[in-house]
C-alpha cells in the first residue's frame, strides 16, 4: 500500500467503518509512517466529540468496583513481553549459521560452536529453519545496520539477524515487533553485539503477520506497546 | 461530563503506567460515564455494556505504559479503545444473528439515521452534525453510531462504495475543521 492509498483509508480508519483487510494493511503502514500516525490523532479529537451525542446512561456503581478489581498489577505485568530467552541463544546462532549467512567467519562459527546445545529440539528447529521453503523479510529504515528475519511459512519459530545496528544507549534495547491487527505484537528484546550479528529467536508464526517492525524501547524487558517511531521496518509477502 | 485537561489526563495515566490503581480509578470516574454511554448506545444491552467498558479500562491499564501524548489526547485515545472494542463485540454479535437468522435479518430497521440523529445528545455535536450537507452526516451517523463498515453502509444505502468512502472522507474532515473553528472563537 502507498503512502497516498494509506492516507486516503484515516478517516474511516478512525472511525472504525474499514474491512478488517483494509484496516490491517492500513495498520501495517500507519506503523512505518509517522505523518498517517500524526493525521489519524488529530481525526480522532473529531471522532471523541461524537460521544458526545450518544445517550448518557450511568453504569452502574458496582462495575466501577469491577474495573478496580480486575486491574490487579500482576495481570499487567503478565501483558509484558517474556525477557529474552537466553536459553536459545544457542540453536539460533547455529541456525543462522547453517541458513543465513552461508560463510561464516572461523571465529563466530567457533563461538557458536561453543554455545551450541546438543539437544534434539534444536536439530529440529535447526532443520525447519533450513528447509528451501524458508522465506527472508528484509527490514528497511532510516537507521545504519541491517535486519531480516528469516522463517518458515505457515510454522512457529524464526530468526531475527541484526548487523551493524548502532547501540541504541543508556538502559535503552531494541525491541522487534510483529504487526497483523490494531496492537504490535512483541517478539522479543535485543541489544546489538558489537562487531558480529545479533541473532535474535522468534517463537511466533511469522506467516501469520503483515509487517515486522523494530524500535527503540527502555530496557531491560522493552515496552509492552511501542513507544518510539520503528527505526527499520519490513513487509511479510502476503500468503509467504 | 467532567471537565479535564489532556494534562491531567496524562499525568494520571504515567500513574497508572507504574501500576498505580488510585489514577486508574481517577481515569475512571472521569471518562467511565462517556464509555460506559458509547457501549450501552452501540449495544443496547446493559450486561454487554458493562462487559466492553471493563474490557476499556483494563486496555487502558495494561497498555497505558505505551501511551505517546503524540497521537493525541489521552481523552481521545480513550475513547477510541472504547468505540472500536465497542464496535468489534457489536460485529460478533451481528455475524452470530446472521448465521442465526440468515433471512429475517437483512431488511434490519432501515430508519437507523434518523432514530440516531433524533436521540443525539450534546449541543456541540448537535450543532456540528447539522452544518454538513445530509449525505455526508449520514454516512458519519451510521458509521460512529451503527458501527457499520464503509461496505455494509454502501449496501444498505445502496450507493457506490466510492462515494461512500468520499462522503465519509470529506464529512469527518469538514467535523474537524468546525470543531477547529469552535475552539478558536472559544479562545
Amino acid at each position: 500500500m502507498t503512502h497516498e492509498e494509506a492516507q486516503e483509508l484515516i478517516p474511516a480508519y478512525a472511525l472504525d467503518a474499514l474491512d478488517p483487510d483494509e484496516m490491517r494493511t492500513a495498520e501495517a503502514h500507519f506503523s512505518v509512517c509517522e505523518e498517517c500516525r500524526r493525521e489519524l490523532a488529530s481525526l480522532r479529537e473529531a471522532t471523541a466529540l461524537l460521544v458526545e451525542g450518544a445517550p448518557r446512561s450511568a453504569p452502574p456503581a458496582a462495575l466501577r468496583d469491577r474495573v478496580l478489581g480486575a486491574a490487579q498489577p500482576a495481570r499487567r505485568l503478565a501483558a509484558r513481553p517474556r525477557p529474552w530467552p537466553w536459553a536459545w541463544t544457542g540453536w539460533a546462532a547455529a541456525a543462522l549459521a547453517v541458513v543465513v549467512l552461508g560463510s561464516v567467519s572461523l571465529s563466530l562459527e567457533r563461538r557458536v560452536a561453543a554455545m551450541r546445545g546438543e539437544a534434539a529440539a534444536e536439530a529440529r528447529l535447526l532443520s525447519l529453519l533450513a528447509s528451501p521453503s524458508a522465506e527472508t523479510v528484509e527490514l528497511a529504515g532510516t537507521t545504519a545496520g541491517s535486519a531480516r528475519l528469516v522463517f518458515a511459512p505457515g510454522r512457529a519459530g524464526g530468526v531475527l539477524v541484526v548487523s551493524g545496528l548502532p547501540d541504541p544507549g543508556g538502559r535503552s534495547i531494541y525491541q522487534l515487533w510483529l504487526i497483523s491487527r490494531a496492537r504490535p505484537e512483541s517478539a522479543g528484546v535485543f541489544r546489538p553485539s558489537g562487531g558480529t550479528a545479533t541473532l535474535v529467536p522468534v517463537d511466533a508464526n511469522v506467516s501469520r503477520y503483515r509487517a515486522v517492525a523494530i524500535s527503540v524501547e527502555p530496557g531491560p524487558a522493552g515496552s509492552p506497546q511501542p513507544t518510539t517511531k520503528p527505526l527499520l521496518a519490513g513487509a511479510v509477502a502476503p500468503g509467504g | 461530563m467532567v471537565e479535564s485537561t489532556p494534562d491531567d489526563d496524562g499525568r494520571l495515566l504515567a500513574r497508572i503506567a507504574r501500576s498505580d490503581a488510585d489514577a486508574l480509578g481517577a481515569i475512571y470516574d472521569r471518562y467511565g460515564g462517556p464509555v460506559y454511554s458509547l457501549a450501552q448506545s452501540l449495544l443496547r444491552d446493559a450486561q454487554t455494556a458493562q462487559e466492553v467498558t471493563q474490557d476499556v479500562f483494563l486496555a487502558i491499564w495494561r497498555d497505558a505504559a505505551a501511551y505517546d501524548p503524540q497521537r493525541g489526547s489521552p481523552r481521545a485515545w480513550i475513547l477510541a479503545v472504547a468505540h472500536h472494542k465497542s464496535v468489534d463485540t457489536l460485529r460478533r454479535q451481528r455475524r452470530h444473528a446472521a448465521v442465526e437468522l440468515t433471512d429475517t435479518v437483512t431488511g434490519d430497521d432501515p430508519d437507523v439515521v434518523s432514530e440516531a440523529l433524533q436521540r443525539l445528545e450534546g449541543a456541540r455535536v448537535q450543532r456540528a452534525l447539522a452544518a454538513l450537507p445530509a449525505e455526508q452526516r449520514t454516512v458519519l451517523v451510521l458509521a460512529y453510531y451503527g458501527g457499520y463498515t464503509q461496505r455494509e453502509i454502501a449496501g444498505r444505502l445502496g450507493t457506490p462504495l466510492g462515494t461512500v468512502k468520499t462522503r465519509m472522507r470529506d464529512g469527518l474532515l469538514r467535523l474537524r475543521a468546525a470543531l477547529r473553528t469552535a475552539e478558536e472563537m472559544v479562545r
